[in-house]
């Protein structure tokens, strides 16, 4: 008995050896320079992709306008005139793409490089690309088709929030599609808010015409503290070389 | 002793050397993918130190694999790393040489 475990330690010992030994060369090389990350082009192409994405700045800019929009309806309730109630969402949004741009610029670039990117070489921002394209003409065929009265009678028959629950699952398929493309899990977070609050704004509408805009404000707010965390992290982790 | 022939040749006693290191591998796959980049992006992707990555790109741009433009960004000098279409061959090369080795493997 003694002698069979022995033998089988031994053999135990040559499988894990052959097992290391043979096509393994990412998982060498990984655990030379101690890295987490696949080596090959398509996670290659996300990694360079992502990178961007690290600063958390893109969530603070698109939250606010969000949180801003939130505000408009909320003063076009109260019988402030369309053109005024916009006015903040508008001073908002140049305000926080100025920071954006400023932000990118004098935070950002500096700790992570400058990259220029072509579409044709990068088959997953083409992807994503054209997925985007196709979801944003399938929106607008939609609303032509809503606006014409040409939709199918199962949407006209369904509730009245069933537009806006589409809507909302286009627009979670979309921030799906960019956590994938970019390797950033929270964008299905944002996308799975941000599409939910489209239908459930429409049905608290029906019951309290001022409720119709706390999701999407929610939402909004959800990535703006999202974003804020995500940018004091990378400030942390990534100092000026 | 019998010399080996040419042809019996084991495919990887060929392969490029200088894209085989797993430093200029990596900084030659994050190239193979973005147009240009600069070395702080490099450094950021790779996780590479400054050191090596000027040391391997150095060695790359020797053989003509890249070439480094330089420019100014405000008044600041700025340089970006791009493949030449010499290394791009080398690269795909390489990539064909290695899959064709693996495919090979039981």
């Amino acid at each position: 008995m003694a002698l069979d475990s022995e033998k089988q330690s031994v053999y135990n010992e040559r499988i894990s050896f052959e097992k290391q030994s043979t096509v393994n060369f990412q998982s060498i090389w990984l655990k030379e320079f101690k890295m987490n990350k696949n080596l090959s082009v398509r996670s290659a192409e996300r990694n360079a992709l992502g990178l961007h994405f690290k600063d958390g700045f893109w969530e603070i800019l698109l939250g606010s306008f969000f949180v801003a929009l939130a505000f408009q309806d909320i003063l076009e309730e109260q019988g402030i005139s369309i053109l005024t109630s916009y006015t903040p969402a508008i001073i908002v949004f140049v305000l926080m793409m100025v920071f954006y741009l400023i932000a990118k610029r004098i935070i950002t670039t500096p700790r992570i490089g400058m990259v220029e990117m072509k579409l044709g070489n990068n088959p997953q921002r083409l992807r994503m690309f054209v997925v985007a394209i196709g979801l944003q003409l399938f929106t607008l065929l939609i609303f032509l088709l809503g606006i014409n009265e040409k939709l199918p009678l199962w949407i006209i028959e369904s509730p009245n929030w069933t537009m806006d629950a589409i809507f909302g699952l286009i627009l979670f398929l979309f921030f799906t599609l960019m956590a994938y493309t970019i390797q950033a899990n929270r964008f299905v977070l944002y996308g799975f808010l941000l599409g939910l609050a489209m239908p459930i704004g429409v049905i608290l509408k029906a019951q309290d015409p001022t409720l119709n805009t706390y999701p999407s404000m929610f939402a909004g707010a959800v990535m703006v503290l999202f974003g804020i965390y995500v940018s004091i992290k990378f400030l942390r982790d990534y100092s000026i070389p | 002793m019998a010399e080996q022939h040419e042809n019996d040749r084991h495919p990887l006693a060929d392969i490029d050397r200088l894209i085989h290191a797993p430093a200029r591998l990596m900084i030659m796959t994050y190239l193979y993918v973005v147009n240009k980049a600069d070395y702080v992006y490099l450094m950021r992707l790779t996780g590479l130190t400054w050191g090596n990555i000027a040391s391997h790109i150095g060695k790359l741009e020797e053989s003509n694999y890249v070439e480094i433009e330089k420019k100014f960004v405000g008044k600041k000098p700025h340089s970006l790393v791009k493949m030449t279409p010499k290394g791009k061959n080398a690269y795909k090369n390489y990539k064909n040489q290695m899959q064709e080795t693996f495919n090979n493997l039981p």
